[in-house]
């Protein structure tokens, strides 16, 4: 069975092109549970794939651009039988509409874990990538890869020439995600501002505005938290705990934004219900005398009288008369 | 889409005005039936029942239901603008944010049209059960106003008590006390002013002089008012219209 994969083409031209070497199980770099990853061969790299499916059976339809114009793909409800054969000579048709989006994965994230292992030792790189093929055989597919990688995370020594020793360095590997958080921060995706930024952070009425230093706080925050989901606990624990400070700012920041939030709503909920209805925006802008002045003008002689009259030992007429 | 024209706008302005003086804003209900209105003051422990039935209207039609909230006080404002006599027509749409009122006198072959703004109202309605009375009393509604006038000066709540004999309205203040006691009577030639008594059972009840007092603002819409009462049961005060009702009820004072 045929299935659709969308590669990222990066900046070589070479990447849009690169043959699938394989998908292989590896245990995932913070939960160890086993994922599977997508490697393509020159340039070697590794991908993570999310699958997006349709809830109701889809097809796809795969034409070729030179062919058929700008579309590459696009999905077609239209059941596989009714392609013409003119058709499939020049595109061919899947019989799902599953897409498996490939996103590439930083190699060294999947040493971590087994550097966590071993951390106080220095180790060789043939060590460590035994003991990797040990976990998950297929590791032996991107093990330059991971080689390649080994040198923004561990700190190294040279015992006798030629030979090189490995151990994991936090302060590096915290270097290297660090680096990376500015460059997320400004590049997250527009579904995750809204909710964790924009939504979470919007002032509470229209003349004010929430400092911008602020949004780069939450939006850091996110990318924090995204970076965290790859590393294995003890270390994401650690990295999430160096920004520490950071957060606490900007949750005091946003529990503030809360609470005159909450305060504005009861504050309009109290207008609405003195104003009533449809003119309920006439009483806003009015302060508290004006607004008792309306609300008498809107009284009868009677109405306000028995607001005064003593109803001690009565019982409310819903005691006696059901709701309807 | 509501239109209603009543031969007489001094009807409705009655009725407008009884209302008035228990609350400010209420929802007239219009169904096919008629215009019915039911609100609660704002302690709660009085209710205006108003039905004017379609019958009650020279012309009435409502093709759909509608609830028309309005502020009372403004409506009065409105039908100050006409005659008594006027024959006055109602007018509202489906999803209209105003009612129109439109008053016609024919003999001087002048029109006049005001609109009145609606309001949002979330009102709940309460189902009124059917409640054996243990005592039914209808008087004259000139007198029941004089009685509440009379003693409210005196307390701030009047107790009725009615027996076989008749019934006794009593109330007693710092100043003093004070009674009044009525007794069935029938006379042929002027119904308006007899008194009758339909009782099953002794009872007593004890109401609030003012909110009595308010009720009496009706007074001018029924030459007779009919006073309802069970133990420990609100009081039904109803004045009764020539198609309809306006109906009120009371909670008692219960000693604690």
């Amino acid at each position: 069975m045929s299935r659709l994969f969308i590669i990222p083409t990066g900046n070589s031209e070479s990447t849009a092109n690169a043959p699938i070497s394989s998908i292989i199980a590896l245990p995932h770099p913070s939960t160890a549970v086993p994922t599977r990853y997508l490697v393509t061969r020159s340039p070697l790299a590794i991908h993570e794939l999310t699958i997006i499916d349709h809830p109701a059976p889809h097809s796809t339809l795969i034409s070729h651009p030179s062919q058929s114009g700008s579309d590459d793909t696009s999905t077609a409800s239209s059941p596989a039988s009714e392609t013409s054969p003119t058709e499939q000579d020049t595109g061919s048709v899947i019989s799902s509409a599953q897409m498996h989006i490939a996103t590439p994965v930083t190699p060294f994230l999947f040493l971590l874990r087994v550097l966590l292992q071993h951390e106080p030792q220095y180790r060789t790189w043939d060590d460590i990538s035994d003991c990797l093929q040990l976990e998950a055989p297929a590791y032996r597919h991107i093990l330059a890869l991971l080689e390649s990688g080994l040198d923004k995370v561990t700190d190294t020594v040279e015992p006798a020439a030629g030979l090189r020793c490995y151990r994991l360095s936090r302060e590096k590997l915290f270097r290297t995600l660090s680096s990376r958080i500015a460059r997320m921060a400004n590049n997250l995706p527009a579904i995750l501002t809204k909710t964790h930024v924009t939504n979470m952070l919007a002032p509470v009425r229209f003349d004010e505005r929430t400092p911008d230093e602020m949004y780069d706080r939450a939006k850091r925050q996110v990318a924090i938290a995204i970076l965290a989901g790859y590393l294995p606990a003890s270390l994401a624990k650690e990295f999430v705990h160096k920004f520490e400070s950071e957060k606490r700012m900007l949750d005091e920041f946003v529990s503030g934004l809360e609470k005159a939030r909450a305060q504005e709503m009861m504050r309009q909920m109290m207008a609405a219900g003195a104003g009533n209805g449809k003119r309920r925006f006439e009483d806003e802008d009015g302060d508290e005398t004006s607004k008792n002045k309306k609300k008498n003008a809107n009284a009868s002689n009677g109405v306000r009288k028995l607001k005064k009259a003593d109803t001690t030992g009565m019982s409310k007429l819903t005691a006696f008369f059901a709701k309807k | 889409m509501l239109e209603g024209k009543l031969e007489q706008a001094s009807l409705f302005k009655k009725v407008v005005e009884a209302v008035r003086e228990l609350v400010q804003d209420c929802n007239f209900d219009c169904t096919e039936n008629g215009l019915a209105l039911q609100a609660m003051d704002t302690s709660h422990v009085s209710l205006v029942s108003l039905l004017l039935t379609a019958d009650g209207f020279s012309e009435y039609r409502c093709d759909r239901n509608l609830a028309l909230g309005i502020n009372l006080v403004s409506l009065t404002k409105i039908l100050r603008c006409g005659n008594n006599e006027d024959i006055l027509t109602l007018e509202a749409g489906d999803a209209a944010d105003s009612l129109v009122l439109r008053f016609e006198n024919t003999q001087q072959d002048r029109m006049s049209e005001y609109a009145l703004k609606l309001m949002d109202i979330d009102q709940e309605h309460l189902g009124i059960p059917e409640t054996e009375y243990a005592a039914s009393i209808t008087m004259p509604s000139t007198e029941f106003q004089r009685i509440c006038r009379d003693m409210q000066s005196i307390s701030e709540s009047i107790t009725i008590d009615c027996t076989k004999g008749g019934v006794k309205f009593t109330c007693e203040g710092d100043i003093g006390s004070g009674s009044v006691t009525l007794k069935p009577n029938s006379s042929a030639d002027k119904p308006e002013l007899c008194t009758k008594i339909d009782l099953s059972e002794p009872v007593s009840l004890t109401l609030s002089t003012k909110y009595l007092l308010n009720f009496c603002k009706a007074t001018g819409l029924s030459q007779q008012v009919t006073l309802k009462l069970a133990d420990e049961n609100p009081i039904l005060v109803e004045y009764p219209l020539s198609a309809g009702h306006l109906r009120f009820y009371l909670a008692p004072k219960l000693d604690e």
